[in-house]
């Protein structure tokens, strides 16, 4: 079920009427059965997966605070086992017995070992990240076990978080689960406000842009350097809208009820620097590797090669844990080389905006900042959108080739959605930039006017301009 | 109570406009007289008094020049092919234009060897929607869109793509435009010095695939014209030095045999003379200009002595 789908408005209608008009006793029950019921709508039978993670995790979260010494750590170790090894074996085996077969010159009929023939859990990859920060979170004292075994679960499968995250920590959620709810005006407000924007930026803008970068990046070698440019700065915006888009959505729907879930995108196109970035962009996942993983390795209280190691290794990861694919995997350690190679010139090239004045031009400076950090993320997007590395490698070579030779005439997409989609995407920067945050922070009442004007604008460009193909959203996938 | 005035005051603009946006668009797509949208319009005119559909994929729409046609039977002909067209397509646009052209006599079916892979149809339900106001149930359609917003008569235009939507701009801003050199629908390519020759790789064509509901949407214009008293004959185009498919012989075997056993004419051109002689194509499956005028004589000259009576 997607939240792009009617499928879905009337879900969501129905599961916050039911919600409200339960007692709240019942609540936390009608909330685990809607999202049962979402989540089976994938895939049904993976929900046994799930189960069987959230019980370990349970009484591993239990049996954790209960123990000490040495006993702790191994439960904990228990926990995370149980959770990689299922990530593992659904995300990540086929690939290492591509690798291996590659490496040993087999082919798949002579494979050691057999391949899996199973789809991967929607959003495997998330739940088993916010199941992993409830036993570390308890591992570590900052959280009291959870002791009803219904509202734990609730935490993992919440349906508007449970896909693509927000991946959300038990200090923020847990206590939300227990809370009396009453219905309330502004978080209908704001919450409604939040479903249309992210509905629009995805229906509107990532579905839209999808169309030209899947037929570019599906047949790289038919296009041209100027196709292939233009399809690389679409997939750029168009990841952001559908990510943040369903981001929006999943903060809206659990708004409505009352819960608040974490902010997981800041404008991240306003970076100025591959750090800030990180800071803006799927904040909840850059906070928890920095938070589990970072720190885990000693962070920047380390020696200096010891460091830049902990910031490279904490990228590689993070592009292993969006997929089983080298394209990722490379992704990542750009990355990474971004954030150590910022630190080493970090000295010279202050020095060098010293002397040539650039400090005293805010402006342009700022400017060339922006620019540099989004041209530096929106090349390796290259390796996160190609199919393969052979093909990431062909498009870095042709961009860099002399073979721009102007916009190829497409069955798919027309000089007038090109034209379409240039003016959505600036008047998307301009909205986000300077006021869509402001509009939709404020409450029943207050700036009436220009809520009004943002939610005829936004609806009416849904049903004028949106693309209803019903597209997945793309970290369904992770 | 102010949240309720503020979604219902939301909602009811935006609705209105949509609506009001709609109407327009489909305005639009009912003025223009170019591509899909001016033929379908062409089609429901009644004063054209057309007396020749005919129908097919580019390869009708650049091969049969209607001027050649006319000037042979002494009748009025309209092309009303459609790049890409698949069997499914041509029959709506044939139920469609027989509703309207009470002076149709005969059909020129154009058969391609790739036009009973249906699922392969570029012409989606969108598509039909402000000529299924007046066709409903003449028009056979997917049930992949979302019919049901379309029943509500409120917002087609949230099921048209960019495609559509320039259309209806086009229709709107340009009512009267049509494109220069095309004749009653007739699209003559004039390419005669660019055309490259197929390389041995792209003459190994894999097999097609002939689809059995392709091949009953066959019988059922067959069936169709039967019942409008009005004849019809399916020819087949040149292709350049026999391009086909490895199957392709079984599927011009079973459109003979059905032609056969109906008592329809069945032109197959892809013998002709001229298919070895690279100055009347512009590419390896359509005929240029020349090509065009050399092909339309024979057909013109076959269904004359086919369709009309002495």
């Amino acid at each position: 079920m997607l939240f792009n789908s009617l499928e879905f408005i009337v879900f969501f209608i129905v599961v916050t009427i039911v919600f409200f008009v339960l007692p709240h006793k019942y609540r936390w029950f009608h909330l685990l059965a809607a999202s049962c019921y979402f989540y089976m709508a994938f895939v049904p039978v993976y929900i046994l997966i799930l189960f069987g993670t959230i019980v370990i995790d349970y009484f591993a979260g239990i049996w954790i605070d209960r123990a000490s010494g040495a006993g702790r750590k191994w439960l904990l170790i228990i926990s995370i086992i149980s959770n990689i090894g299922v990530l593992a074996v659904f995300k990540y085996y086929n690939f290492f017995l591509d690798n291996i077969n590659a490496v040993s010159g087999n082919s798949i009929d002579q494979s050691l070992l057999p391949y899996l023939n199973i789809l991967l859990p929607i959003g495997l990859s998330f739940h088993t990240f916010q199941a992993l920060s409830y036993t570390i979170e308890v591992y570590r004292k900052n959280q009291k076990p959870e002791k009803h075994f219904g509202i734990y679960a609730l935490y993992v499968m919440f349906y508007p978080q449970l896909v693509a995250g927000p991946i959300e920590r038990p200090q923020n959620m847990l206590h939300q689960f227990h809370e009396k709810k009453f219905f309330n005006s502004d978080n209908f407000f704001i919450g409604f406000k939040l479903i249309i924007w992210g509905l629009f930026k995805k229906v509107v803008i990532a579905d839209r842009l999808a169309i030209l970068v899947n037929q570019v990046y599906n047949n790289p070698e038919e296009h041209n350097a100027t196709m292939l440019f233009i399809a690389t700065v679409f997939f750029a915006i168009q990841i952001y809208c559908d990510f943040s888009g369903y981001s929006g959505i999943a903060l809206g729907t659990a708004r409505v009820m009352g819960f608040t879930l974490m902010k997981n995108f800041d404008n991240p196109y306003q970076s100025r620097s591959i750090s800030e970035f990180w800071k803006r962009w799927h904040i909840s996942l850059s906070t928890w590797f920095k938070d589990y993983l970072y720190i885990s390795l000693g962070g920047n209280k380390v020696s200096v090669p010891r460091w830049y190691f902990n910031l490279f290794f904490v990228f590689l990861v993070s592009g292993f844990w969006h997929g089983a694919n080298w394209t990722f995997m490379i992704w990542g350690a750009l990355h990474g080389f971004y954030l150590v190679f910022a630190i080493l010139i970090d000295r010279p090239a202050e020095y060098m905006i010293r002397k040539t004045g650039l400090s005293k031009m805010p402006f342009l400076y700022n400017s060339i900042q922006l620019l540099t950090t989004f041209v530096l993320v929106t090349f390796a997007w290259i390796f996160f959108r190609a199919n393969s590395v052979s093909d990431a490698a062909y498009i870095v070579k042709k961009l860099f080739s002399d073979q721009w030779d102007g916009w190829q005439s497409m069955e798919v997409f027309s000089i007038f959605s090109l034209a379409l989609s240039i003016v959505l995407i600036i008047g998307l920067l301009i909205a986000e930039w300077k006021f869509s945050d402001s509009i939709i922070e404020t409450r029943l009442g207050e700036k009436h006017k220009t809520n009004l004007v943002f939610g005829v604008v936004v609806i009416t460009g849904i049903f004028l301009l949106g693309v209803f193909q019903k597209l997945s959203f793309i970290y369904f996938q992770f | 109570m102010k949240l309720t005035r503020y979604l219902l005051t939301v909602f009811a603009i935006s609705f209105l406009i949509t609506w009001g946006a709609s109407w327009v668009t489909n305005k639009g797509l009912l003025s223009s007289q170019v591509d899909f949208y001016g033929k379908m319009n062409a089609a429901s005119d009644t004063g054209k008094h057309t007396n020749i559909l005919i129908i097919g994929s580019s390869r009708a729409l650049v091969h049969l020049d209607t001027r050649i046609i006319d000037s042979v039977t002494g009748w009025h002909s309209y092309n009303y092919g459609l790049n890409a067209a698949t069997i499914k397509t041509c029959f709506n646009v044939i139920k469609y234009a027989l509703h309207y052209q009470k002076q149709a006599r005969g059909v020129i079916l154009n058969i391609d060897y790739n036009m009973f892979d249906i699922s392969q149809d570029p012409y989606k339900d969108a598509y039909y929607y402000p000529f299924e106001r007046k066709m409903q149930e003449f028009l056979m359609t997917d049930s992949t869109t979302n019919r049901y917003i379309h029943r509500l008569s409120l917002f087609d235009i949230s099921l048209y793509d960019d495609f559509v939507k320039y259309a209806a701009i086009d229709g709107l801003v340009r009512p009267g435009r049509k494109i220069e050199g095309v004749y009653n629908g007739y699209y003559p390519h004039q390419n005669l010095t660019d055309f490259i020759e197929p390389t041995e790789e792209l003459l190994k064509k894999a097999e097609i695939k002939i689809e059995e509901s392709g091949i009953s949407i066959l019988h059922d214009i067959v069936q169709l014209c039967k019942e409008r008293n009005v004849k019809l004959a399916l020819v087949t185009a040149p292709y350049y030095k026999k391009d086909f498919p490895v199957n392709y012989y079984k599927l011009q075997a079973k459109i003979s045999g059905i032609a056969k056993q109906k008592g329809i004419l069945f032109l197959d051109c892809t013998s002709l003379p001229i298919i070895a002689n690279k100055t009347y194509f512009y590419n390896s499956n359509h005929l240029n200009v020349k090509g065009a005028s050399f092909y339309s004589l024979i057909v013109a000259d076959s269904i004359k002595k086919y369709m009309i009576p002495y």
